[in-house]
């Protein structure tokens, strides 16, 4: 077994994790290896190093400190919860609002951008006086006599390639 | 009187009684702010990141199902923790002396103990805490876990989230790059009172 697989198994042979064959194998290497009982010794002696790094002594309040911030969260999530169930309908008005105003514009601004701008003058009510007085007075044959002008069927263009 | 297990305490906090849940953190809660402090190196932060996990347990109890130990559920929360608040902290912070001093827990009666003793161990805290920091993310919390929570393989297995093979790899490997990087400080440590057996 090369030094590589007896490093792996190194770490365990303290804490007897070996079975009886693999702790014979690291043994009878380490016997002959000098690397690996100095890696052996070494690795050891750094985990006991670790040891020196001491944890902290915890505060005896931690339990009361936690309760207290509990209540605390609480009572700020009581307060926003309360806000809401206090707003609720006033907001709900205000969207309903929100979106009649929407609409509105919307819809306004759809009829607006179709419409064209007819303006009606004087003189087209004259004209549309004159139409309908006309109208009114022209009989059924006043309205044939027209027909000299005529014919009045036909389409404007054939009219002008006969003339 | 027998005592109450963990999951009995678990199952009282979930039907209302608060003082269930001050008997399992008077039992855990010094384990969780070590295992914190072991990831920042930092005693104030550790108690505020301890007192977000209970918080979470005393939220989520009701949702509580007892599938595995109490205790590995609560080190899985306090490990997501620690590695989102290791991750937001930056990898490039690096804490000077003092700050490492400062920082860094109470290490007896000052009084009785020597000095130079005092001072050797806040220094070689810092340089574990950084040859710690400097390993991968599993290997870290494996031998954490292993080394100062003392935990088993299995537990340590279910915390992280793979096979108990996988935590002996972790821990090996992770003991070999930091045999390398701490060997230069072994002399030191004897001299200090160090464990040599």
């Amino acid at each position: 077994m090369g030094c590589e697989k007896i490093r792996e198994l190194i770490l365990e042979y303290p804490n007897g994790d070996l079975t009886q064959i693999e702790n014979m194998e690291v043994e009878v290497h380490l016997r002959e290896c000098a690397d690996c009982r100095s890696f052996l010794d070494e690795s050891h002696r750094v985990w006991n190093l670790m040891d020196m790094w001491d944890g902290v002594d915890v505060n005896e309040g931690f339990i009361t400190k936690f309760w207290d911030r509990v209540s605390h969260e609480d009572k700020r999530k009581g307060g926003i919860m309360e806000f809401f169930r206090n707003w609720k309908p006033a907001w709900a008005y205000a969207t309903a609002l929100a979106v009649i105003v929407i609409v509105s514009v919307i819809l306004f601004n759809f009829f607006e951008s179709g419409r064209t701008n007819i303006v009606f003058t004087e003189r087209d009510r004259a004209d549309e006086r004159l139409l309908i007085d006309f109208d009114k007075s022209i009989s059924k044959e006043g309205g044939q006599s027209l027909d000299v002008y005529g014919p009045w069927d036909e389409p404007i263009e054939e009219n002008n390639k006969g003339g | 009187m027998q005592m109450e297990s963990d999951i009995e305490l678990m199952e009282r906090v979930r039907s209302g009684d608060d003082t269930a849940f001050s008997e399992l953190m008077r039992r855990h809660y010094r384990g969780i702010v070590n295992y914190i402090y072991r990831f920042t190196n930092d005693r104030g932060s550790s108690e505020d990141l301890a007192q977000e996990v209970f918080l979470r347990v005393y939220r989520s109890a009701k949702r509580y199902k007892p599938e595995a130990k109490f205790s590995t559920w609560l080190y899985k929360i306090a490990t997501n923790l620690c590695l989102t608040e290791v991750k937001s902290r930056g990898k490039d912070q690096n804490l000077s002396l003092d700050e490492i001093e400062e920082n860094a827990g109470d290490i007896g009666d000052t009084k009785s103990a020597d000095a130079y003793n005092i001072t050797f161990r806040r220094e070689i805290g810092g340089v574990i805490f950084e040859a710690l920091k400097s390993l991968p993310e599993r290997e870290r919390m494996a031998i954490v876990l292993c080394k100062y929570e003392e935990l088993p393989y299995e537990e340590v297995a279910e915390i992280i989230g793979c096979t108990v093979g996988a935590v002996k790899a972790y821990v090996h490997r992770g003991r070999m790059k930091l045999t390398e990087r701490l060997k230069s400080y072994i002399k030191g440590g004897e001299n200090h009172g160090m464990r040599k057996d």
